[in-house]
């Protein structure tokens, strides 16, 4: 009798791992840490990108305030904003919308997610074998650990599978996104230059030009020095507030690229991505006060 | 035909070829009435560059607005996932509680 019993609930604890199976699908693994990262990263470029185009903003403003100075009359339009707050707020949304979209990924791939299967497959196991009478957990003590170990692994290779398969399949959208993005700071398709890049440029390089043409009348050579030496700052400054978006678009193009990688099964690589964006972005927060124009 | 927000990006494109040229004349220029003539007529084409790159940004936005509503249904699939993982979960869990209250019933039964 008892032997009848011990193979009842040897052959019910048989179907409970065959329901796992049917019930989690085919198995391949995703990890965790690399979504992880890759959601950082997200966050990060984000971070970046409040940073400079705030900066942006700023310079425009000035620009259009000192142009005032040569007008006859002021209209709204000669104070545009250079990026408008309802521009910035989709910009914004895209990032969340990414965000959200990793962080459920990372859920998924959570081993936590996986050992909650692992758990209540262990307990049903054990409640099937109290339920049959059997004594197998007392001639098997690990078998009911064993059975929870095999949930969560089977859970874990569902999810790491499901997850990659959204991956492949949202990384169309995720890539257009991104580079409809990376456009919007620069774009040179077509023979053609454009792009938030361009307007930065173009600020800067008049700033430092107005600085040139004082040279045209300085005569001491302390003044032309003195001159020299703020035209030499201002394309510096030019040239860093370029650098900052040109790092922002690479950052951008990188994050498209890291989740190509994962959608195909290759490694996400984005430690080096999120070490590059951190870098940038505390750089160029120290430079957003040197960046600011000096007020007339 | 280029759509709307291609002709702001070329028009945006030809504003900066001439900032450029500009910018390069002034490279021979001596004069410094000639020079500052040359620098307000930058200050008027880089204002236009940013209203154009102002009204790109804005329309290339509004583009971006409808490219994000793929990512949410991505979003709402992992969601799905989880909360397939999660009801296998609670299933074992009843399925285990079941059997409890069966234990339970019998032991009760033996007590009759």
């Amino acid at each position: 009798m008892l032997s009848t019993l011990s193979h009842r609930s040897g052959r019910l604890i048989g179907i409970l791992i065959l329901l796992l199976l049917l019930a989690l699908g085919g198995c391949a693994s995703t990890p965790q840490k690399p979504i992880a990262d890759w959601h950082d990263a997200v966050v990060a470029v984000q971070g970046q990108s409040t940073t400079v185009f705030r900066s942006t903003n700023d310079l425009i403003r000035e620009t259009q305030i000192r142009r005032a100075g040569t007008l006859k009359t002021i209209k709204e339009s000669d104070f545009q904003p250079g990026l408008d707050a309802e521009s910035l707020a989709i910009w914004d949304r895209a990032f969340d919308s990414l965000a959200t979209y990793s962080s459920a990924l990372s859920t998924l791939l959570n081993p936590e997610l996986a050992a909650g299967v692992g758990t209540s497959t262990q307990q049903l196991g054990e409640s099937i074998v109290t339920t049959s009478k059997s004594d197998i957990l007392t001639k098997r003590p690990g078998l009911a650990s064993a059975l929870g170990k095999l949930g969560a692994k089977l859970t874990s290779l569902a999810a790491g599978a499901k997850a990659r398969d959204i991956m492949a399949e949202a990384d169309p959208a995720v890539n257009e996104v991104l580079a409809q993005m990376a456009r919007m700071i620069y774009d040179d398709s077509g023979g053609t230059s454009s792009g938030v890049y361009e307007t930065v440029r173009a600020d800067w390089t008049l700033r430092a030009d107005e600085i040139r043409t004082e040279f045209l009348s300085t005569q001491s050579p302390d003044a032309k020095r003195d001159v020299a030496t703020r035209y030499a700052t201002t394309l510096e400054k030019r040239d860093a507030a370029t650098s900052a978006l040109l790092g922002l678009r690479a950052s951008i193009t990188e994050l498209a690229a890291a989740h190509r990688r994962a959608a195909v099964g290759a490694p996400m690589d984005t430690a080096a991505l999120i070490a590059s964006i951190r870098e940038q972005t505390a750089f160029f927060k120290g430079l957003l006060t040197d960046l600011k124009p000096a007020k007339n | 035909m280029p759509n709307q927000n291609e002709s702001i990006r070329e028009l945006q494109g030809l504003l900066v070829r001439q900032f450029k040229k500009l910018h390069d004349s002034l490279d021979d220029v001596e004069d410094a009435d000639a020079a500052q003539a040359i620098v307000r007529e930058m200050q008027e084409v880089n204002h236009r560059i940013a209203l154009t790159g102002s009204l790109l940004f804005a329309a290339q936005a509004a583009e971006l607005d409808d490219k994000v509503a793929a990512i949410g249904k991505a979003t709402k699939k992992v969601n799905a996932a989880i909360a397939k993982i999660q009801n296998i979960q609670a299933l074992l869990g009843a399925m285990s509680e079941f059997l409890g209250l069966v234990d339970e019933a019998i032991d009760f039964a033996k007590l009759l």
